[in-house]
């Protein structure tokens, strides 16, 4: 079932699963706290484990166009327990943007404005989704992504070549001298969190236009996304070393340290804001996503009228994620990650082999 | 396509409006900037009781600095720079506590300097440092200085040239490129030293120099002067950075002399430029040979999980001045210089070593070198790393090339050069 | 501060209301109706001072409890 007439290229999918990547970066620190030194190695395992699951998420999508997620689990599952399993990807999917909209909104007042309160970034930000869906849709958000990844990756090479004088190389040696145990945690996070966010794209991938090219421009999306964590791994422990571990944000810290001419200017402003956007980008799709999926599995008219009132349950739900922020980083690091491996990596792979067995049932005339 | 372009038009409007929130966002929680006072320099100190420090903070007077007052004396308002003072137990308690005396919130942004006492650095500055790496308002790049005995004497010291001592200390430390006779060091930096296991910092000693004066004895001053010549000259006092402060553990376990400090440079490639005095080939007289070049690498060599270090040094230097009237721009004499620079750079930097090794601190990162080359040696080593680097062999190459001896031969007249 | 939120709430849950009311959209309302209301308590009860279970505790306890059923 689709619930709109928009279409979008898969040019823009490129950016749109860039993005969405991207939207990831400052939560980087939940990693960095494990691997300041290797965090490199850990994007570089978690990519290549990632990949069959990347291509894994293509072929459902592909094996039933013009199908959303819930779709996907009606045709899978049948009636009953494919509605039950979507529910419970709905559920996952309100926390999780829930999660996704603290996250800026708290990193910010941290970083900068300490007495200003969550909610009030947390509110800009719900009303700044809600306009982009219920006023343009799914082309919107996906045209968005243009915007957002040319310039966080732009900004990323500008701190690099600003940050050069700070670079030391022999921070990243001795190469492979990690403890197992915390280069699997950080591998766990990535893989999870990180990169398996790209399986609530099987809600948007039915609006893509141009087939034919979906393929090789999804993993250039994926790419490019990885791409901006292997510059932000780069940075971080090319400037800060093993003292990235202490830092709550580390990426903040690193641009902190720009000086240019000599001049300590509030330069890391520049970067915090393009990190902000991309945040938003996120938190955009993840709404997006969570307010189709529910329209559907409700089997209702129009997915904009639900715009409000999920905009104001995520609202809602904003503070009631977590306490404080060591509480939010400490759940990101260990519950939410266990969690979103078994509805990311887990779920989606047990439905693409029960997707399988069916096909071949169905072939042998059983 | 009118669709798509709405949609498009859709897309860039939403884009600005991200963007146009993140300026919307700055009128709340606005501080006007008069409502700030700035912090240029801090220093800390130990307190009148037990237990308790001093912090001293020093503020800039914009309105002073506007008009250009200050150099000159306490001209009650005119001075370009205040220093406030308050007590306390804990570093952010003692900060705030300032507030109750200054009118306007301090900002930290643009603290150049953080300068310990020598009492407070002996008994170790853990407790203090941790507010400068986790505040947000203060940077990590502020340097890093320790009095030769109190802060406080620092930081009231009135510069000649700049208007506040805090900027004058940033200048003398930015100007270690001239003599490499000091290592400036960032609170980042000091950090990362001491989270790095087995390492030590080295952060530069100032101190209040006193330069003699010399009555002089002019006529004009034998007849009194106009301007009324019985007044005593007050001796003048310069602030300067002499020697430099090893800690290891956050405690400041020793100190390194000028030359001992400029091996320091040397070996971790911090030298950028300075002069090495050596004797002349013949002996008698001696040479200014100025370096403008220097590289520097520590390689670890681990055999049968014994290491020993191999440390390189490679300088550009030239003849800049001497006291003899021999030529020196032969290649033959060049060569005999750069063998006395050789000679002479290595005895020092070996004589830092062997005090480091008496401090058991490993200020060169030997320890750290061998970590990345091995890190199953290192784990062996790390727990009783400090007897071990007292053992460590370090072997020293120093390749001086004399490049020239600038616009001049020899200031000699025709036939005295011998 | 409690009832300017209450009045923003009604306000704003008319004017989403209006349109599945205007069609006779019965199961798009009572979808509506039942979400506003859920987000409207949530809201109202944190603005009233009552404290509400966090959400990253009820999804550590469901992990771990789920952990420990799968090791038992």
């Amino acid at each position: 079932m689709q619930l709109e007439k928009g279409r979008f290229s898969s040019l823009e999918l490129l950016f749109l699963v860039a993005g969405l990547m991207q939207g990831s970066i400052y939560v980087s620190t939940y990693t960095f706290s494990n691997t300041p030194r290797d965090e490199w190695l850990a994007l570089l395992i978690s990519w290549s484990i990632f990949l069959p699951f990347a291509l894994m998420y293509l072929k459902l999508s592909e094996k039933y166009p013009g199908d959303s997620l819930v779709g996907i689990h009606d045709k899978v599952y049948g009636g009953l327990a494919g509605k039950i399993l979507s529910a419970v990807y709905c559920m996952y999917f309100i926390i999780s943007s829930a999660m996704n909209f603290r996250f800026p909104s708290a990193f910010l007042t941290i970083n900068f404005m300490i007495a200003t309160p969550v909610i009030a970034f947390a509110f800009f930000l719900v009303a700044l989704c809600l306009f982009a869906t219920t006023a343009g849709g799914v082309e919107t958000v996906a045209r968005l992504g243009i915007f957002n990844s040319v310039a966080v990756v732009a900004s990323l090479l500008l701190y690099l070549v600003l940050l050069i004088p700070k670079i030391e190389l022999p921070h990243f040696f001795p190469i492979l001298d990690v403890p197992p145990k915390k280069l699997l945690h950080s591998v766990h996070i990535i893989t999870s969190e990180y990169m398996g966010e790209l399986f609530v794209l099987s809600s948007i991938l039915p609006y893509v236009s141009d087939r034919n090219l979906l393929r090789k421009n999804y993993f250039r999306g994926i790419s490019l996304g990885n791409f901006s964590f292997l510059l932000v791994a780069f940075l971080v422990t090319g400037v800060l070393g093993n003292e990235a571990a202490i830092f709550t944000g580390p990426l903040v810290e690193t641009t902190r340290l720009v000086e240019v001419m000599n001049i300590n200017a509030r330069i890391e402003f520049v970067f915090m804001g393009f990190l902000i956007i991309t945040a938003f980008y996120k938190c955009l799709i993840l709404f997006y996503v969570t307010l189709v999926s529910i329209t559907e599995l409700l089997a209702l008219r129009s997915y904009k009228l639900f715009a409000l009132p999920l905009s104001l349950l995520i609202f809602s739900l904003v503070m009631l994620t977590n306490e404080n922020g060591p509480a939010t980083a400490a759940a990101g690091r260990n519950s939410w990650a266990f969690v979103s491996l078994i509805m990311l990596m887990i779920i989606p792979l047990v439905t693409s082999f029960v997707s399988l067995m069916k096909t071949a049932f169905r072939k042998t005339g059983r | 396509m009118n669709n798509k372009s709405w949609k498009f038009k859709n897309a860039a409007v939403t884009a600005l409006s991200a963007l146009l929130m993140l300026s919307l966002c700055g009128c709340w929680s606005y501080q006007e900037l008069n409502n700030y006072s700035y912090v240029v320099g801090l220093g800390i100190d130990k307190g009148s009781s037990p237990g308790r420090f001093r912090i001293i903070e020093q503020l800039a007077v914009p309105s002073a600095l506007k008009k250009g007052g200050g150099k000159d004396g306490d001209g009650g308002g005119t001075e370009s720079f205040w220093n406030v003072e308050s007590d306390g137990d804990t570093v952010f308690a003692t900060i705030r506590d300032i507030t109750r005396k200054v009118q306007r919130k301090p900002f930290y942004g643009h603290n150049k300097v953080l300068v310990f006492g020598n009492e407070i650095a002996r008994e170790g500055i853990f407790p203090f440092i941790d507010f400068f790496v986790r505040d947000s308002e203060p940077r990590s790049t502020t340097w890093l200085v320790v009095a030769k005995n109190k802060a406080d004497e620092i930081l009231h010291h009135k510069p000649h040239l700049e208007k506040i001592p805090a900027d004058k200390i940033e200048k003398i430390l930015e100007s270690h490129i001239y003599t490499s006779s000091y290592h400036n060091i960032q609170v980042r930096e000091f950090v990362e030293n001491m989270l790095s296991e087995g390492q030590a910092a080295v952060v530069p000693i100032i101190e209040i120099y006193e330069q003699k004066i010399i009555p002089s004895e002019s006529k004009e001053e034998k007849g009194g002067s106009s301007r009324g010549g019985d007044e005593k000259k007050k001796p003048d006092t310069v602030l300067m950075i002499n020697n430099c402060a090893v800690f290891k553990d956050y405690r400041m376990v020793g100190q390194l002399d000028n030359i001992e400090s400029r091996s320091y440079s040397f070996v971790t490639n911090n030298a950028k430029g300075g002069i090495i005095v050596i004797d002349s080939p013949e002996g008698k007289e001696k040479l200014d040979i100025e370096f403008y070049g220097v590289k520097s690498k520590i390689k670890p060599i681990i055999k049968d999980e014994k290491p020993s270090i191999s440390v390189t040094v490679k300088i550009r230097c030239g003849l800049a001045d001497q006291q003899s009237k021999k030529n020196y721009a032969t290649p033959e004499k060049l060569k005999k210089i750069g063998e006395k620079v050789n000679a002479e750079v290595k005895k020092e930097i070996m004589d830092c070593i062997s005090k480091s090794k008496e401090m058991k601190a490993d200020i060169f990162g030997f320890g750290n070198e061998i970590y990345r080359k091995s890190p199953k040696t290192w784990k062996k080593l790390k727990n009783n790393w400090d007897e071990e680097y007292k053992k460590l062999d370090v072997q020293v190459k120093v390749e001086a090339n004399v490049e020239g001896t600038a616009t001049i031969r020899s200031i000699a007249k025709p036939g005295e050069d011998k | 501060m409690l009832f300017l939120e209450m009045l923003l709430l009604i306000g704003l849950g008319w004017y989403g209301i209006r349109e599945p009311l205007k069609k006779k959209w019965k199961r798009d309302l009572i979808v509506f109706i039942v979400l506003y209301l859920l987000a409207a308590s949530i809201l109202v009860t944190r603005t009233a001072g009552i404290q509400l279970p966090y959400l990253m505790d009820m999804v550590e306890a469901f992990v771990k409890g789920a952990l420990r059923l799968s090791i038992d």
